[in-house]
């Protein structure tokens, strides 16, 4: 009987590798579908762009405060990192915009691990405190980086990505975005898979108990490291992204404000889910465009949303749905049984 | 005889100017069932927390199979072959059951990040075998029927069988069982013995530190008495049980005597 309740399961465990397609199948469809829903509006494919980039610093900042339990204010520093990397290496040094991506994707990797192997000692509010610290020193030195870029206000003259003649520049809104989603894709399905893994189960077992998970040989101290610098790197691609296709980069883009907007996309998708990431990317990129009808109050009726779904949603809007789901399931399935 | 699995040479413990182990020695041997009694605060969890090396001994060794263990990491512990589960229970909430289980035999997998984002061939093989393994586990302490739920909607009486899972699903060696019967019913403490004979015929060494004194009589073979972090007696149940210093131990010094 217990044999054939193993076979049972690991049964379920394969048939449930092909049922998460599903998901990637709907996403792709979504994106195909998309710009015909804007009639090709120039703009909104823009905006989509950035959730994209969002996207891909969420998707990682989920593994690290969703699925491993450790918090970060200070992504938007990888991500600053990874933007003024990019773009000083073209920019300074005539590199190409891959070499740069590639350049800056080691660069911030190498920083993400000298501040995580100590930072992540730290527990809680205080590594929270010690990452937000991070992310202000990042701040400000690019606010005063004058003296490299030639101007105050940032970096300009960043080149776009280029295949053969064909430029992925600012005009270009169709190519941005089909090259933005088509790493995320990617991105995606990496993670999904290590979430799926032993690794992955190292992650949630740290954040579910650290001293069961150390007794059951969980490598605690090599674990966090390992997720929080790939967290920075997925930022750093975000930033390279960000830099060559706007060609230009402010540091107040890389300010606090934008580390509290990540944390807040992926406790509004959904932590421990990475799909959340994606949905929160999607809804807090839209949101400050749909308030614009509430003028200068955007920031009252944003508060008080994100108020509402920590109230009423404490798992996420993804998290949320997940537990209806398997509710339905269940129902279903014991009414199949009696 | 055979070496001992287990040798704790004068093991102290200080947290602060608190003395919780005072120069413990015993040594347990192989396929024994060991129980570890004493009063509340007498330093049997710390005992457990050093050998388990969440905790730096002050002073005194330890020595597994002829191997000083004492100054290594504690997650070197479970390839090793030492297992343990938690008085307060220590269940990922986040995970499913089987999950849970699965942590269990992180210790026997290798694959890394890399092979697991791009599941390499081999990696899904090993995966398989991880589930495998896990239900088995969870069919040993009759859970299998749960594998798919989260931990969070287990009974307090599963989740202790939860963690009995676990603990064996890196196929340890010496498992040590840190009151695995607190609050449990008369029905789940038998299955309890139960399956710590079964395991014990698998020629697996328990350690068990129990409060409830019928368990423990019942089925250790040595039991080891601590006192305010000192060794006290030790012996076969029998010969503990009419111990003087046990009985003052655990009832109090006598008025006028």
């Amino acid at each position: 009987m217990s044999i054939k309740n193993s076979f049972l399961s690991l049964f379920k465990y394969t048939r449930e590798r092909y049922t998460r397609q599903a998901p990637i199948a709907i996403l792709v469809l979504f994106l195909i579908l998309f710009p015909l829903i804007v009639y090709g509006n120039k703009y909104r494919i823009g905006v989509m762009t950035n959730v994209g980039i969002n996207a891909i610093i969420v998707i990682g900042l989920n593994l690290l405060m969703g699925y491993a339990g450790q918090v970060s204010l200070g992504h938007a520093g990888f991500f600053g990192i990874g933007a003024y990397c990019s773009g000083l290496l073209t920019v300074n040094l005539g590199m190409s915009p891959w070499v740069s991506t590639i350049l800056a994707i080691i660069f911030t990797a190498i920083i993400a691990y000298i501040i995580g192997v100590p930072a992540l000692k730290l527990k809680g509010h205080y590594l929270a405190m010690a990452t937000l610290g991070f992310g202000e020193v990042v701040f400000v030195v690019l606010s005063k980086m004058d003296w490299l870029t030639g101007d105050t206000s940032g970096l300009l003259g960043i080149p776009p990505f280029s295949i053969g003649s064909l430029e992925f520049n600012s005009n270009f809104a169709m190519g941005q975005y089909a090259f933005v989603w088509i790493v995320v894709l990617a991105i995606l399905i990496l993670s999904i898979n290590i979430t799926r893994s032993r690794v992955g189960r190292a992650f949630r077992a740290i954040h579910g108990s650290e001293v069961a998970a150390s007794a059951m040989g969980v490598d605690i101290a090599k674990y966090k490291v390992q997720v929080f610098v790939l967290s920075a790197i997925y930022a750093a691609i975000a930033g390279s992204l960000y830099a060559h296709f706007h060609g230009f980069v402010g540091y107040p883009t890389f300010h606090l404000g934008t580390s509290i907007t990540l944390v807040t996309m992926v406790v509004i998708g959904g932590s421990g889910n990475i799909w959340g990431a994606i949905l929160g990317a999607i809804l807090l990129t839209w949101l400050p465009e749909w308030l614009i009808v509430v003028k200068k109050y955007d920031i009252v009726v944003y508060g008080m949303l994100l108020m509402l779904v920590m109230i009423f949603m404490p798992d996420g809007i993804v998290g949320r749905l997940s537990a209806l789901i398997s509710r339905i399931r269940f129902r279903a399935s014991s009414e199949e049984k009696s | 005889m055979a070496d001992p699995i287990l040798e704790v040479q004068n093991l102290r413990k200080e947290f602060g100017g608190l003395v919780a182990v005072n120069d413990v020695s015993f040594q347990v041997e192989v396929g024994q069932i060991r129980a570890i009694i004493g009063p509340n605060g007498a330093g049997k969890t710390t005992l457990y927390n050093l050998i388990s090396r969440l905790y730096t001994p002050t002073a005194g060794k330890i020595v597994y199979k002829q191997k000083r263990i004492d100054r290594l990491p504690p997650h070197r512990m479970a390839r090793l072959g030492i297992s343990r589960t938690f008085q307060n229970l220590q269940i990922m909430n986040n995970m499913t059951v089987l999950e849970n289980v699965m942590i269990g035999y992180h210790c026997k997998q290798k694959h890394g990040i890399l092979s697991s984002a791009f599941r390499i061939r081999s990696f899904k093989s090993e995966e398989k075998k991880a589930v495998q393994i896990a239900m088995e586990k969870l069919s040993f302490v009759g859970l299998e029927s749960k594998a798919d739920r989260f931990a969070s909607d287990l009974s307090f009486g599963e989740e202790r069988m939860l963690e009995f899972a676990r603990a064996l699903a890196s196929n340890p060696q010496l498992l040590m069982l840190d009151e695995p019967a607190s609050g449990l019913n008369t029905r789940e403490m038998e299955r309890i013995a139960e399956l710590i004979y079964k395991i014990r015929e698998q020629g697996v060494t328990v350690m068990l530190i129990e409060h409830d004194m019928e368990l423990v009589m019942n089925i250790s073979d040595i039991v080891t008495v601590l006192n305010y972090g000192q060794k006290i007696a030790e012996g076969t149940p029998r010969e503990v049980q009419n111990n003087k210093d046990v009985i003052t131990a655990y009832l109090g010094e006598e008025s006028g005597n």
